[in-house]
């Protein structure tokens, strides 16, 4: 007796059912009607036990390829409603992704200080340190033992601020006073930088501030000589300013012989070229050694000093001192 | 220093161009900081066209009045027709002619035009078209005895290159034209010219004791005076050359004796003063301190009062001259002036600038003294100012000089050794070529086989008196261009301080949660401390004042950081930004006992203004003392300290919206709502708040030493919340103080994590939610042993604070 179910009636029905289902549990339906335990797929299965058994094996063969087929055909047609359902979930999730995105603070360090780091930095990196000291200051350590005696007109009343009922302090007028207080307490070799505050009693205008910036160095070792200052500073032009023609022309200070001053050719945002005052240095005066109680004829050293307002007004554009001190943040927000 | 190189030629003219010579200055020597042009055009020949000619005829034009038609001989093959117009051109005259194609300042070339009919080839010149003089009546006339033809810049100096100098305070001698010669002799090797100082005949009646005494009665600053005179003297106006050099000099022309003495101040660099000797009490000089309270009308119409620190020139009876610094007007030399009356003199430097800076009244001659001008220098200004007063003003020089002067310092030779030289310059200069290099200064050098023996000339001996003086000489005319450039060998550390890197780290934390740095002045007002309503009594009101300050607005240095950031909070809120956050790191100034300052470190940042909706999504944040304790947390858990907070009671905060956070027996920091008036008083609109961090005391209180690793992975840590309801006078920080206390060792962390106040809870009463981690390190707590520790915190808290336990 032949059986009853044509399975490949059966399979084209249920391929046609799945074909045709337009959602995931539409499809479900057609699962269970056509592989699920009822259907009639499993009852041909269940009904080979009542076939000759010559025709078993054949009909066995044809229902589960058709079982297969099915299977096969369903979970493509799953994966393919799945995806197409995903998709318009997804695109129900449309926003404007032109939006700004979330604001993250951002904050600025006033471009003063990001120039004094940078500096620092290239000096670090050649070993030196940086050392700090008073701004309200003793004559003593401002001048003196700087070699600026009694009667030099940078000390006069019109030119450093004094402290009132209290002789012989000022406010410093230079960083230098610090590589007094650094010589006092130490023995050579020293390398040494002071960043600070000086004070010198300009009225404030677009170049001149009574408050200013700056960064000034100190090397003190055997050997040293005018080629090593030399050397040094156009290092540092060219790490900062990215700068290497440079000119060394003469100078005046009275803490420094030779006194000499850094002239950097640089190019401003017009084009504009020009040699560019950019630190003043020298090797130091063997006055100031003495002070110090160094050996002159055994220790030779250099110092230097550069105006970090000025450097950073030239480099970065800034037209007037006063832009930087009047806490603009118009200003400060262009340097985050 | 102006310096009009037709001048600077007449001593020494390098083989250079205007533009190298200003290069080969400014290497050497002083800066050129700018070149400028005066008179005509020289470039591209200009100067050819204009040409001296001789007025052969000047007839009447036929159709204008004004205008006369001269036949003018330039020494060409014929004769030019020129058509001029001043009323003063007449036959014979020797005049000064711009041919076509010359330009002059500022306008287009000249051509051969026609006026009213009649062909001009050429301009007869004035005195101000040359720019020879301000303004002028009428063409100049020429002396008789110049070729026509002859080129009218070799008679007159119609064109000049004028350098303008930079001179450093340590030369002096640098104010001269002649100082600046012998220093481009220095720098190029070019030679030099000597100076004329000869002496003019003296052929006056008597000597000069016959005309005027001289008492010095202050040597200490006037260690040099001389005076003579001269007699017969006509002033009037100064030849062109002479007036051309002082204008181009940067000085306006007066007469021939006031010009003559300027004149010489700007060749040598040594001022000198020209008196009526007629006007002159006694007649008689006295070189003393001025009197306190002395006046004296100087030149310039101004009455000044002297006192005992100012040196004055008087006669018999009051101060004619402050000394060094400027004359009295009813002593000066004018048109009827006959009797001279001349000083060179030396003055002490520091009291001339004092005197001059008291006064408020500098000179060019003051700053020349200022600096300290040498003793030798008087007799080499007085012979050739004599000597032109001579020449020029027709005067009869009178036998004799008035001298008093301290004995001159002995001259002292200064070694330089050879291998010095080269150890501090890095170089190897041979001992011929340094040898070479200072006699070009003009120093004599005795050489020796390691060392030079140098006698510096006068003119530099206050600033070239060391080896090493000598050393910089050398390495300046030898060429720092010349000078290689080699790094030192390393031996520093490199390293920035603990301090230094979390100063650092501070601030760029700051930044990044969108503060914004600023730098402000450190002097404040004084008004400031009452503007913060700093009690009268509070020692805060102690501060380091300036003596000579610029203004009441920088008088003082700042106590507190508050001040400047909301000076600059006001500044942007007046340029449209209504609110904002701003911080500072620097220090304050305390007054300290040895009469310095005590100078502390601190980190402030303040909020200013309510934020609006900014953005479409992001939440509004909060300007209020509980943002600033987060804020002033964070950066004392970046020191690695974990303060308490407390709360406080300054002035210038909100009295009951403001803390402070102690680290131990430290106060590390203070945070706080900005008290309403305050904010008034420094023109801030809307809620502020602000912390100030305390660099020093979170330094001091920073753990030293590197973390240690904690277990907190083995073992679980449990997690109890407890809601509770206390009166609104219990603080957060109790709270949790209690419950760490009653947990013991096991409560490893107690915080509010959530606060409530409303209806529900009732009046003055607070609920807080407290989360308690509980954990042993080295073992796994079973469930009764926590719950003893949230029982025995529990009740720890209702017992000291009449906590209620809610839910």
């Amino acid at each position: 007796m032949a059986s009853p179910y044509d399975i490949s009636e059966i399979k084209t029905r249920a391929l046609a059912g799945t074909a045709a289902a337009g959602t995931v549990s539409a499809l479900e339906a057609v699962r269970v009607e056509f592989t699920g335990r009822k259907s009639e797929l499993a009852k041909a299965l269940a009904s080979i036990v009542s076939l000759p058994p010559e025709e078993r094996g054949t009909f066995g063969k044809h229902a589960n390829a058709a079982r297969r087929e099915i299977d096969d055909a369903l979970a493509e047609r799953k994966a393919e409603l799945e995806a197409a359902e995903l998709s318009e979930q997804l695109a129900d999730d449309r926003t404007d992704v032109t939006l700004p995105g979330d604001p993250y603070p951002r904050g600025a360090l006033h471009l003063l200080t990001q120039v004094r780091l940078e500096i620092e930095e290239i000096f670090l990196a050649l070993g030196y340190e940086i050392a700090d000291g008073p701004e309200v200051e003793t004559e003593h350590y401002n001048f003196t033992a700087l070699n600026t005696p009694e009667g030099h007109p940078a000390r006069s009343s019109s030119d450093t601020f004094y402290v009132d009922g209290s002789a012989g302090t000022i406010l410093r007028t230079q960083t230098s006073s610090v590589q007094v207080r650094v010589m006092e307490a130490r023995t050579p070799p020293l390398y040494v930088i002071s960043p600070g505050a000086v004070y010198r009693r300009d009225d404030v205008d677009a170049t001149h501030s009574p408050m200013f910036h700056q960064l000034e160095g100190l090397a003190v070792d055997e050997g040293l000589s005018l080629a090593h200052l030399i050397g040094t500073l156009k290092h540092v032009a060219g790490q900062l300013l990215g700068s290497t023609e440079y000119r060394i022309i003469p100078d005046f200070f009275p803490f420094t012989e030779p006194s000499i001053q850094l002239l950097v050719r640089w190019t401003d945002r017009a084009g504009r070229s020009s040699w560019m005052e950019l630190l003043g240095a020298g090797m130091v005066d063997p006055n100031v050694f003495s002070f110090a109680g160094y050996d002159s004829e055994r220790w030779t050293g250099f110092a230097f000093g550069m105006g970090l307002d000025r450097i950073a007004m030239v480099r970065h554009g800034v037209p007037d001192l006063r832009l930087l001190f009047d806490g603009d943040l118009r200003v400060l927000e262009q340097f985050s | 220093m102006k310096l009009p190189l037709s001048w600077l030629h007449e001593y020494v003219r390098p083989a250079l161009d205007d533009v190298a010579l200003a290069q080969h200055i400014t290497d050497a020597g002083p800066a050129v900081e700018g070149v400028t042009h005066l008179r005509m055009p020289a470039a591209g020949g200009n100067l050819e066209w204009f040409r001296v000619g001789r007025v052969i005829s000047a007839e009447q034009h036929p159709d204008a009045d004004r205008l006369r038609v001269c036949q003018v001989d330039l020494g060409e093959l014929e004769l030019r027709q020129i058509v001029c117009g001043a009323p003063n051109v007449g036959t014979g005259q020797m005049v000064a002619v711009a041919l076509p194609g010359a330009v002059l300042p500022e306008r287009a070339p000249l051509g051969e035009v026609a006026l009213r009919g009649v062909t001009s080839r050429g301009m007869i010149l004035s005195e101000s078209e040359l720019e020879l003089a301000a303004e002028s009546e009428g063409i100049m006339i020429l002396p008789d005895d110049i070729p026509a033809g002859t080129p009218v810049a070799e008679v007159l100096p119609i064109a000049d290159t004028v350098f303008e100098l930079e001179l450093t305070s340590n030369r002096p001698d640098l104010m001269g034209v002649y100082g600046i010669a012998r220093e481009v002799h220095a720098i190029t090797g070019a030679p030099l010219a000597a100076l004329d100082a000869s002496e003019a005949a003296p052929i006056g009646d008597g000597t000069v004791q016959d005309y005027v005494s001289l008492r010095v009665e202050a040597p200490d600053l006037c260690p040099r005076y001389m005076a003579r005179v001269i007699t017969d003297v006509r002033v009037g106006p100064s030849p062109v050359w002479l007036r051309a050099r002082l204008e181009a000099a940067g000085m306006r022309a007066i007469s021939n004796v006031v010009d003559i003495t300027n004149y010489v101040m700007l060749l040598t660099g040594q001022p000198l003063h020209a008196f009526d000797l007629d006007h002159m009490a006694g007649p008689a000089v006295v070189v003393r301190r001025a009197h306190d309270g002395e006046p004296v009308t100087t030149l310039d119409g101004q009455q000044r009062v002297m006192d005992a620190e100012v040196l004055a020139i008087c006669d018999a009876v009051r101060p004619a001259v402050i000394a060094g610094i400027m004359g009295a007007e009813d002593v000066e030399v004018s048109g009827a002036t006959t009797r001279v009356l001349l000083e060179a003199a030396t003055f002490d430097g520091p009291a001339v600038l004092h005197a001059a800076l008291r006064l408020g009244l500098r000179s060019e001659s003051s700053a020349r003294f200022e600096k300290g001008l040498p003793a030798e220098l008087p007799p080499v200004a007085m012979a050739i100012a004599c000597r032109l007063v001579v020449e020029l003003c027709g005067g009869r020089l009178v036998p004799g000089t008035l001298d008093a002067a301290a004995p001159l310092p002995a001259v002292v030779p200064v070694a330089m050794r050879h291998a010095r030289l080269n150890a501090v310059l890095g170089l190897d200069i041979a001992p011929d070529e340094s040898a070479a290099i200072l006699r070009r200064l003009g120093c004599e050098v005795s050489e020796g086989p390691d060392a030079h023996q140098v006698i510096v000339p006068y003119t530099r001996r206050r600033d070239v008196s060391r080896e090493i003086d000598l050393i910089e000489e050398v390495a300046r005319i030898h060429g720092y261009g010349r000078i290689p450039a080699h790094l030192p060998r390393m031996v520093g550390h490199g390293t920035r301080t603990v301090a230094q890197r979390r100063t650092e780290q501070l601030r760029r934390y700051v930044a990044d949660q969108g503060y914004s740095e600023i730098v402000s002045y450190r002097f404040v007002p004084a008004s400031d401390v009452d503007r913060l309503q700093l009690a009268g009594d509070d020692p805060r009101r102690r501060l380091v004042r300036l003596a000579n300050p610029i203004s009441e607005e920088m008088a003082v240095m700042r106590r507190s950081m508050l001040p400047g950031l909301l000076r600059a909070a006001s500044h942007n809120q007046h340029r449209q930004r209504t609110h904002g956050a701003l911080f500072e790191v620097g220090r304050t100034y305390a007054p300290a006992p040895d009469g310095r300052a005590e100078e502390r470190e601190f980190l402030a940042a303040l909020t200013f203004g309510a934020p609006g909706q900014e953005h479409w999504r992001a939440p509004v944040s909060n300007v209020d003392i509980h943002a600033a304790v987060g804020l002033a947390e964070a950066l004392c858990g970046i020191a690695g300290v974990r303060p308490e907070i407390e709360s406080n009671q300054a002035p210038y905060f909100h009295p009951v919206r403001q803390a402070r956070l102690v680290a131990g027996d430290r106060i590390v920091g203070w945070a706080g709502e900005v008290h309403p008036r305050v904010m008034r008083n420094f023109d801030v609109s809307g809620p502020s708040a602000a912390i100030v961090v305390d660099l020093d005391a979170l330094g001091a209180a920073a753990p030293t030493g590197v973390p240690q690793f904690e277990d907190l992975l083995s073992v679980p840590a449990s997690t109890r919340d407890l809601a509770l309801v206390v009166g609104d006078d219990v603080s957060a920080a109790t709270l949790v103080a209690t419950a760490r206390r009653a947990g013991g060792t096991l409560v490893r962390d107690a915080r509010v994590f959530d606060r409530y106040a409303g209806e529900q809870i009732g009046a003055r009463r607070v609920s807080l939610a407290v989360r308690l981690l509980i954990a042993d390190p080295t073992r796994t707590l079973t469930d009764q042993e926590i719950n003893d520790v949230v029982v025995a915190v529990r009740d720890a808290l209702a017992d000291q604070h009449g906590a209620e336990l809610r839910g």
